[in-house]
């Protein structure tokens, strides 16, 4: 499971996400708001906040699915095994 | 036997063939592709293609990111002598399909996206042949296939006459049906003169490419390029996050895109003095430019012209430009938004009132000129939408636009509900009657508001109270992404002005406070 910095930001990026509402694994990022330059600059942000940098190629609809999918991207970057 | 190709769009690309051989013509994430090495791919990709059950295809559908693909297939596509449709893989299937054939394709040409989707679209288009020269290059695949290995080919680029159709793009359609805008190649060659006068590129210049091929911006990219021996670089999507580091990495000196990404490059922090020395010239088009925006590019470029650009895709990629002066641009901005400038030479243009009388101040911007399309793909998308004055055709912009003391135009509105996201044109119509489509949905009324990213779209809808969730996935089946709208919001009934209409006015400031 991520942690809570990144629940926070993600959070800010999916205007369609009630406050009160869960954030699933496996909640569509893009049903809840995230357009392609929210994608930029969430990716933006993470890489700063995680000081990781996410290759190119990761700039796809399969990584920012959902938050499990970005989440366990990001920790690859990090070079952290990704919790089961 | 000589092909004379001196009409045709492709003529450009054999220009730069013959200027610069060995130079890149286009960078992709993958490598530099050579002028040499992308001719011969489009050669043999247009012998394949010529070679077909039916010979050589009148319509290519093009359904590809910004991939080889892409590139070689516009190119191969012209060659063989046929229309190019460019089209986008990540909008809807059944849209896409719509368009497919609306254009009476002949043949689809595709990218590993453009298969997927391929795969979505069903019958509608089951008996077209697919040409997937990258993916599949045996012609293996299910369904009609056709294969590049083993093609003869093209001799030589075919010649283009100048009433020829180049290529075919969809704008957004009140009635929920997109229309198709077809482009000849003497409409081209006339725009691409007017631009080899007014610009100086050269072989070592380096095209950013950052619009999607789908949006005419992109045969600007394309074709001012490769007319000039220079190279193409599509913009990849993590490239955003730091602009200015791609424009350095790459050392580009051309930039062109939306005015969003100038609202980007500042969000991501990266819109600092000086920050992209390299380049030469700065282009925006495709939504207004704020001053202020023009501003903060041009002191991060300030080696480069800037100029705002401006067209709607039936008056061929774009038919005014405004070149930005630090010293006296700000003067003549209207609120706070750039002139869109003067008309390309050889068009005229008039103002006209409410009533249809021609103004010298103020009006709807009608224009005729070479660039002017022949008329819609579907001649009832022509209705109104076009007018006879002076024994000439006149396409009618639908542009609120107010001409200045020096006779440059500025842009102050439209005059129907279309508005533009991120350069798309998008007809508010169009997303109410989505809207009407989804389930416990009564009515819908959507408006437009400047968001801190650019113009976003707000809905509000009567009905049963539905999840944001829900309604954008619900949309997202049948509207492009540039399309869908940021906020949703359930009430029980419209306002109403004095004449018991909807008061979308009153809706759009309350979507505007937030």
């Amino acid at each position: 499971m991520w942690d809570q910095r990144f629940e926070a930001i993600l959070r800010q990026h999916l205007p369609f996400l009630d406050p009160e509402e869960t954030l699933l694994a496996g909640t569509s990022l893009r049903d809840s708001g995230l357009d392609s330059l929210a994608m930029v600059e969430l990716l933006a942000t993470l890489e700063s906040e995680y000081d990781v940098r996410f290759v190119d190629e990761a700039m796809s609809m399969e990584t920012f699915a959902t938050p499990q999918t970005l989440w366990s991207v990001l920790t690859d970057m990090r070079g952290v095994p990704a919790p089961v | 036997m000589t092909q004379h190709t001196d009409y045709a769009l492709h003529g450009r690309f054999l220009q730069g063939l013959a200027a610069a051989p060995r130079a890149t013509a286009l960078h992709l994430p993958s490598g530099p592709v050579s002028y040499e090495e992308l001719h011969a791919t489009a050669l043999r990709w247009a012998g394949a293609l010529a070679a077909g059950p039916d010979g050589p295809p009148r319509v290519v559908g093009i359904l590809a990111g910004k991939t080889l693909e892409s590139y070689a297939g516009l190119l191969a596509t012209l060659y063989v002598g046929a229309t190019a449709v460019p089209l986008h893989p990540e909008f809807p299937a059944a849209r896409t399909a719509g368009m497919l054939t609306a254009c009476g394709v002949s043949t689809l040409l595709l990218d590993e996206a453009g298969l997927a989707v391929r795969a979505e679209m069903g019958d509608a288009v089951a008996g077209v042949p697919v040409f997937a020269p990258v993916v599949d290059p045996r012609g293996s695949g299910t369904g009609p296939r056709l294969p590049v290995v083993g093609a003869t080919p093209l001799a030589a680029p075919r010649p283009a006459g100048p009433d020829d159709i180049a290529y075919v793009l969809f704008t957004s359609g009140s009635t929920g049906r997109p229309k198709g805008v077809p482009i000849t190649h003497g409409n081209l060659r006339h725009y691409f003169s007017v631009l080899d006068d007014r610009y100086d590129f050269g072989p070592d210049d380096r095209f950013s490419q950052s619009f999607d091929l789908n949006f005419d911006c992109a045969m600007f990219d394309l074709f001012c390029a490769w007319g000039a021996g220079a190279s193409v670089h599509p913009v990849p999507p993590a490239a955003y996050r730091d602009v200015p580091a791609f424009v350095a990495e790459r050392g580009l000196t051309v930039w062109f895109s939306t005015p969003s990404a100038i609202t980007l490059v500042r969000r991501t922090g990266r819109l600092a003095a000086a920050a992209m020395p390299s380049l030469r010239w700065s282009f925006f088009a495709g939504e207004a430019l704020h001053a202020a925006d023009a501003v903060d590019w041009q002191d991060a470029a300030p080696g480069s012209t800037l100029e705002n650009i401006y067209g709607p895709t039936e008056l061929t990629v774009t038919i005014t430009g405004h070149r930005w002066s630090p010293q006296t641009s700000p003067g003549l901005c209207v609120n706070g938004l750039v002139p869109i400038g003067t008309l390309h030479d050889g068009h005229d243009g008039v103002l006209l009132d409410a009533g249809g009388a021609a103004s010298e101040v103020e009006g709807e911007l009608c224009i005729t000129g070479p660039q002017l399309t022949p008329g819609y793909l579907d001649p009832a998308d022509d209705e109104g939408r076009f007018l006879v004055r002076d024994g000439r055709r006149w396409y009618r912009t639908g542009d609120r636009v107010r001409r200045l003391e020096n006779k440059e135009l500025i842009y102050l509105g439209r005059l129907d509900s279309q508005v533009q996201v991120h350069g798309w044109r998008v007809e508010l119509a169009e997303i109410e009657h989505a809207l009407r489509g989804c389930p416990g949905i009564e009515d819908a009324v959507t408006v437009a508001r400047t968001g801190a990213g650019g113009t976003e779209l707000v809905v509000f809808y009567t009905g049963a109270p539905t999840a944001p969730a829900e309604l954008s996935r619900q949309l997202r089946q049948i509207l492009p992404k540039g399309m869908l709208p940021r906020s949703y919001r359930h009430v029980p009934e419209f306002p109403l002005n004095s004449n018991r209409k909807v008061d979308r006015a009153r809706l759009a400031r309350e979507a505007a406070e937030g």
